[in-house]
């Protein structure tokens, strides 16, 4: 337990705790990144699509006589979203139970223990009499398990073990949701809280402490369940069971406090109304299923089901904003993307056609801004590495890109536009499907013409002052011979030199990995100058190569970059990727204070200093 | 926030519940200038009350009601009240820090009496001040109080005796 100087507010502190080792926590992680490899198969639908160089770009389904057009609507203002946001018709109907019974109580109590509170308690206490008059072997004992229920040490010992469940599972925001709500609920309880009696004339056979309403154990016996149905039981058949649990010992644990005399049937049925309510909405808006759904099957968490109500939503977007009409929507290869959730979207028409779709949600701009922070962390600030804050901001950053690189007469997908599903939440961005296409990294060897084919790609981001970021051998797509650039999300208008100097170098090892420096320098040379290539291995080292390739590098056994700088005139100098900042500093110091014995035992709790210095290191 | 006068009852009441058996109940005769009520807490089988003083502290006289306590060590001196016996316990440690118990039938008052300052005069005027501050009501009186409010309608305590 931490110590904390504000008694009277611990959870807040408790909070502010967990808040802070879970950022870092959750900053060490190593999220996932948001390069979103498209794997493409060979045996996938013929597209109009043309590799580059793209002179004449294809049609948009919805432009072409060949496919059925669906006609674009203009969603009118106060119609919901293809995907709303809402709490369930039983979220609204607790929460209306909740505000009703705690208005009820406080206009009941707040003058008081007179009028008409007096009649009420009368009322409470003769339920209260009745059921703790009844005499029978074993009834005191049996009413004394079911208050158990709600015991401070089991209520102690089960949220500790759900904090550490999450923690493991790694549902972080569940985990973070259901402490606010925690912290929440707390604040809440001292706030609204009439100084309601407990029952009278009768013997309090149980733990209690202050006034009577609402029953704090059953308040706190009621989030939990909750809590603990809604972060670590799956919707369906499992969390309607769990539900029914979940209602039989609430309901059971009251019926013991109230026939041990704690409790009146009112404090339990107010508990239980704010415990199941704040819980619930809290999870329902700010983890909705579609988007943080609680399963265990092996995947990763980036791919949203997109079964459902969300593929329904799916349908109805593309229809009604991008004029398309989808026949089917599938996961296409999920197992190269981390960042979003890709789709191969079947449109109808003679010949069906097929597009690419990327689903992006909160959950992966949080794993951008993670990622980011975690770079930032371990390498410095490379370059414009500053997050989103909209999954909007998101697409439409990608979506931009993909036009310029067009606009730029660079070989990649023709963008079709972007799909509204839940207003900044989910937004689904649609491209042409290279179909036929393989990834560089799964070619046998490549030929002269695909080298330079390479190669001109990146004079042509040179010349027309872009950066791509993520040149690696699963966003290089072949096609008769020429290559196509994919997965533009990290694109940068106007980079550093030192970027665009490490897309050549990182152009030049995806070719080198399929056939020789050699091969790939000879015709480097015609494109660029010594010195240019010089700097681009200068400044490829380290984090500036992904991942990915740096691990093809180490599968191959080869050492690529030292054949390139030997067949140098003269070895470059390296150029550092270390950036060094104020914010970098504090952020670090945060960090390994954060981490040191005394603050993870937790035997102090984290000066306002140092935790908004945290704080500063969250996105 | 309740004074915990005595003439204010629900608090009393609550913390009549807290220990039954006590017949007589802590309140609020006076609160002197500097001092404050900080905290009350009414819990199965003992209430807590707390007052700061503007110059000793947030925390310079604790009461702590229960159903019995140990005397040992202490010293019977007169009480303010016929219906209490006061026992004094010597102060130690440097400073004001005092501890008295206030027996009667059914439970006992523990109160301890300390104070952060340093300055002889303001202890002495702590020390003169605080055991004015607490004095007692009947449980009968807040039993009839509640019969009163309630037409009749609502006990205290149970009819027999708790099991």
């Amino acid at each position: 337990m931490v110590h904390c100087p504000c008694r009277d507010r611990a959870e807040q502190c408790i909070f502010a705790t967990w808040y802070t080792i879970f950022s870092l926590l959750w900053t060490m992680a190593a999220p996932s990144t948001l390069s979103a490899s498209l794997r493409l198969g060979g045996d996938a639908v013929d597209g109009p699509a043309r590799v580059q160089p793209v002179s004449r770009p294809p049609e948009a389904p919805a432009r072409s006589g060949h496919r059925q057009r669906a006609s674009r609507r203009r969603r009118p203002s106060g119609e919901p979203p293809p995907l709303p946001r809402h709490v369930g018709k039983s979220g609204l109907s607790w929460l209306a139970a909740a505000l009703t019974l705690v208005a009820l109580s406080v206009g009941l109590f707040s003058a008081g223990w007179r009028g008409p509170a007096v009649a009420v308690s009368v009322a409470d206490d003769a339920v209260v009499r009745w059921l703790s008059g009844i005499s029978g072997p074993g009834y005191l004992g049996v009413m004394r398990a079911l208050a158990a229920l709600s015991s401070f040490w089991l209520m102690t010992a089960t949220l500790w073990a759900l904090v550490v469940a999450l923690l493991l599972l790694r549902r972080l925001r569940h985990l973070m949701v259901f402490l606010l709500v925690w912290n929440l609920g707390a604040q809440l309880y001292f706030v609204v809280g009439p100084a309601a009696q407990r029952p009278f004339g009768v013997p309090i056979r149980t733990a209690w402490s202050g006034w009577a309403l609402p029953s704090l154990p059953i308040y706190v016996l009621a989030a939990v369940v909750v809590g603990l149905l809604y972060t670590l039981v799956p919707e369906g058949r499992w969390r309607n069971v769990g539900k029914l649990i979940g209602f039989a010992v609430v309901g059971c644990s009251a019926l013991g406090r109230v026939a041990l005399g704690a409790d009146g049937p009112l404090d339990v049925l107010v508990a239980a109304a704010m415990g199941v309510t704040l819980p619930l909405v809290a999870f329902r808006v700010f983890t909705p299923r579609q988007a943080f759904p609680v399963n265990y099957r092996r995947g990763r968490s980036a791919h949203l089901d997109i079964g459902g109500a969300r593929g329904q939503a799916i349908r109805r977007a593309l229809e009604e904003q991008l004029g398309l009409a989808v026949s089917d929507v599938t996961p296409f290869g999920l197992a190269g993307s981390a960042g979003s959730t890709p789709l191969r979207i079947d449109v109808e028409g003679e010949p069906q056609t097929s597009l690419f779709g990327k689903l992006y949600a909160e959950n992966h701009l949080r794993s951008d801004r993670w990622y980011k922070v975690g770079r930032e962390l371990l390498y410095g600030r490379l370059e414009d590495e500053k997050p989103f804050h909209s999954v909007r901001r998101l697409v439409q950053q990608e979506d931009y890109a993909l036009r310029l690189f067009r606009d730029s007469g660079l070989p990649t997908p023709r963008p079709y536009g972007v799909a509204k599903l839940t207003p900044e939440r989910e937004y689904l961005l649609v491209t042409e499907f290279c179909a036929g296409a393989v990834e560089l990294g799964e070619m046998a060897e490549v030929d002269e013409q695909l080298i330079d084919s390479g190669l001109r790609i990146v004079r042509q981001l040179w010349d027309a002052g872009l950066a791509h970021r993520d040149i690696k051998p699963s966003n290089l797509l072949v096609r008769d011979s020429r290559m196509l650039l994919i997965d533009v999300a990290f694109a940068e208008l106007r980079p550093t030199p030192w970027r665009q100097a490490v897309d050549l170098a990182n152009m030049m090892l995806c070719l080198a990995l399929q056939s020789s420096p050699k091969q790939v320098y000879a015709p480097a040379r015609q494109l660029f100058t010594v010195e240019d290539i010089g700097e681009a291995f200068a400044a490829a080292r380290g984090l500036a190569l992904p991942s990915q390739l740096r691990r093809a590098l180490r599968a191959q056994g080869r050492d690529l970059h030292g054949e390139f700088i030997r067949l140098l005139p003269a070895p470059p100098r390296p150029v550092a990727i270390q950036r060094w900042n104020l914010r970098r500093v504090r952020c670090g110091w945060a960090c390994w204070s954060a981490c040191s014995p005394s603050y993870r035992a937790g035997r102090r709790s984290p000066s306002p200093q140092r935790a908004r210095e945290t704080s500063e290191c969250t996105p | 926030m309740h004074t915990l006068s005595c003439r204010e009852l629900s608090p009393l009441w609550l913390t009549a519940r807290a220990v039954p058996s006590a017949s007589l109940q802590p309140c609020v005769l006076t609160l002197p200038a500097g001092w404050r009520l900080t905290g009350l807490t009414a819990e199965r089988g003992r209430s807590t009350y707390r007052f700061g003083n503007d110059r000793a502290g947030d925390s310079s006289l604790r009461a702590t009601l229960v159903s019995g306590c140990r005397l040992e060590g202490a010293t019977e001196v007169d009480a303010p009240d016929s219906r209490i016996r006061r026992f004094q316990r010597v102060p130690s440690g440097t400073g004001l820090e005092t501890a008295w118990q206030d027996v009667f039938p059914g439970g006992c008052l523990d109160v301890r009496l300390r104070s952060d300052s340093t300055d002889a005069d303001v202890n002495a005027q702590i020390a003169g001040e605080a055991p004015l501050i607490l004095g007692y009501v009947t449980r009968s009186s807040l039993a009839a109080a509640l019969h009163d409010r309630s037409d009749g309608r609502v006990r205290l305590d149970p009819a027999s005796p708790p099991r």
